[in-house]
């Protein structure tokens, strides 16, 4: 195999959105490559801590906001 | 009435009918999804609380006037209102105008830096707090993209599509919002060749 890719390519890997045989080239050279595969292992990593962050409003703004909805009772428009 | 099994067409349907309790678990089910996509936007959770109840009140209007028509979409559809209503503030309140470079940074962006201190961030040491830290001091243009792709998981054809640039442009930025981040975590930089490997 002649892996022929760019680091868009790369990135799409990561992203899970690269096509079978971007996947099986990608593959090919981070089994043969560890420094390669070290940065991949780095980037998913980073993937996965974005995909994990999740931020909370204040509650109390929640329960204010629907303690207003409930009165408002918003009527068809 | 158990939240898990319900799906959200399911709660928007008795929520028509006048149930108010189903708009309340579809609000509880979203909310931090809806709130870090403003939040990362406009970088202020004051403002962040504030847009995300002007979303759902927007919302409720559409929904309760006939003009949502459900195809099981409702967290992508709320997530595309967040995104326009928070774009649409950070315009406003931005003061001065945007001047970016290739790779698509804010050239004032270094002006973010002082936002937080560093020494606020060792207190902290906590990974999503350093993250979310890191998310705000990137470029505009880089943080559209990567709320885009993480948080209303928009592929990079729809981000291509709906910031009106390539998917190579796209990408591009998604890669220079990667480095930047892992550059911030590591303090250290790594040099990329543009191709990788090649016959």
């Amino acid at each position: 195999m002649n892996p022929n890719f760019t680091i868009n390519d790369v990135l799409k890997y990561i992203y899970q959105e690269a096509s079978s045989q971007l996947k099986g080239q990608i593959h090919f050279v981070r089994n043969r490559d560890d420094t390669f595969n070290e940065v991949l292992l780095e980037f998913e990593s980073l993937r996965l801590k974005l995909d994990q962050l999740r931020l909370t409003p204040n509650n109390l703004s929640i329960e204010n906001f629907l303690s207003y909805c409930r009165k408002q009772k918003f009527e068809s428009a | 009435m158990k939240n898990v099994e319900m799906s959200d067409s399911y709660l928007l349907l008795h929520y028509a009918k006048g149930d108010e309790q189903a708009f309340s678990m579809l609000l509880n089910r979203h909310k931090d999804k809806v709130y870090t996509t403003i939040y990362l936007i406009v970088k202020n959770s004051y403002l962040a609380e504030d847009i995300l109840q002007e979303v759902f009140v927007k919302a409720i209007t559409m929904i309760k006037s006939g003009r949502y028509n459900d195809e099981g979409k409702f967290l992508p559809w709320i997530l595309r209102i967040a995104h326009n209503m928070a774009i649409d503030q950070f315009r406003k309140t931005k003061r001065s105008p945007l001047i970016v470079t290739e790779d698509g940074s804010d050239i004032f962006n270094t002006l973010a830096f002082s936002e937080t201190s560093v020494e606020e961030i060792q207190i902290k040491q906590d990974t999503q707090e350093l993250l979310k830290v890191h998310i705000k001091e990137l470029p505009d243009l880089q943080r559209e993209v990567l709320v885009m792709r993480h948080y209303m998981q928009m592929s990079f054809q729809e981000i291509a599509v709906a910031t009106d640039v390539s998917i190579n442009t796209a990408l591009g930025r998604m890669r220079y919002a990667l480095i930047n981040l892992r550059k911030k975590f590591k303090q250290k930089t790594i040099a990329y060749e543009p191709k990788l490997y090649n016959k």
